[in-house]
């Protein structure tokens, strides 16, 4: 069984060779392909491995210049959660295109949350990830501040 | 029972108080300096107050508003919980996603949450995710995706 120390490892790396060095083919040997996508960037997406895939696609095209540094991570033998804060410039397609908006070229810094779940060959079975859309619109200025 | 185990009971005692707006529970499964570190919680008075002003305005908006804890789990002084949340506008309008009238429609969305537990169980600190623009569309506050 792996140590809740071992399965941080297998997450710390994914998120250094997908996000930071953009390699989306470490993501597609990472993630099962019988995987569970929970939280797809956009519902119409589905919540198979093809909407894993084209979330991350979507997220790197979004932000050329991407870098994530993380914060917390809590872990089981099988199970992660990352808090980690995503930085970049909106540009490329751009964040704001599900508003219709074009790529603002502005940048941005949030924090996310992500949930996998990693079977006994380290690969990913199950995803649950929320990051913060209205700090990130806010710093956009694609919606009001509060208050 | 392990620190793990009782912290997450903890957790689970917190969300059915937070249903059964008992606020007297509320205040006992948090700290004195509780501290949520979510976008809009500083807006809100410090410590347990908070989060039951945060509560008590969820239920002036949807006053059916029901939730279901779909996967929790911890490490040492850590729970992570996946709570699902489904609710009617049926009570005031939402004025902060600028809404001036209550719509009558129905969400169901979730969120992500890490509490850090003081040494006695107490929650002392929570990082929060909510689907924040999956309500906003389902609320008809926010256009649904159209390009990507």
């Amino acid at each position: 069984m792996r140590t809740s120390d071992e399965t941080k490892e297998i997450l710390r790396r994914f998120y250094d060779e997908v996000f930071n060095n953009r390699d989306l083919k470490y993501a597609e040997a990472s993630i099962s392909d019988n995987v569970v996508e929970r939280n797809p960037l956009d519902p119409r997406m589905g919540n198979d491995k093809s909407a894993a895939i084209a979330t991350i696609q979507a997220i790197l095209d979004n932000t050329p210049d991407l870098q994530t540094e993380i914060v917390d991570m809590v872990a089981t033998s099988d199970k992660v959660a990352i808090r980690a804060r995503f930085f970049g410039t909106d540009s490329g397609k751009g964040w704001g295109v599900p508003m219709g908006a074009p790529a603002t070229n502005e940048s941005f810094s949030v924090e996310g949350i992500d949930v996998v779940t990693i079977d006994d060959d380290g690969r990913f079975t199950e995803h649950y990830g929320l990051f913060d859309v209205p700090t990130m619109m806010q710093q956009l200025g694609l919606m009001p501040a509060p208050g | 029972m392990s620190d793990v185990e009782r912290n997450i009971d903890v957790f689970r005692r917190l969300e059915a108080a937070h249903q059964a707006r008992d606020n007297d529970t509320i205040r006992s499964l948090l700290t004195d300096d509780f501290t949520p570190h979510t976008a809009g919680s500083e807006m809100m008075p410090p410590g347990a107050e908070g989060a039951i002003t945060a509560n008590e305005g969820s239920f002036s908006f949807m006053p059916d508003k029901r939730t279901e804890i779909l996967d929790v789990f911890g490490e040492g002084d850590r729970t992570v919980a996946h709570v699902r949340m489904q609710a009617t506008n049926t009570g005031a309008a939402i004025a902060w996603a600028g809404l001036s009238e209550p719509t009558g429609k129905a969400v169901d969305f979730d969120w992500i949450q890490i509490s850090r537990h003081a040494d006695d169980g107490r929650i002392a600190e929570t990082w929060s995710q909510m689907d924040v623009p999956k309500m906003l569309m389902q609320l008809g506050a926010m256009p649904s995706p159209g390009g990507m």
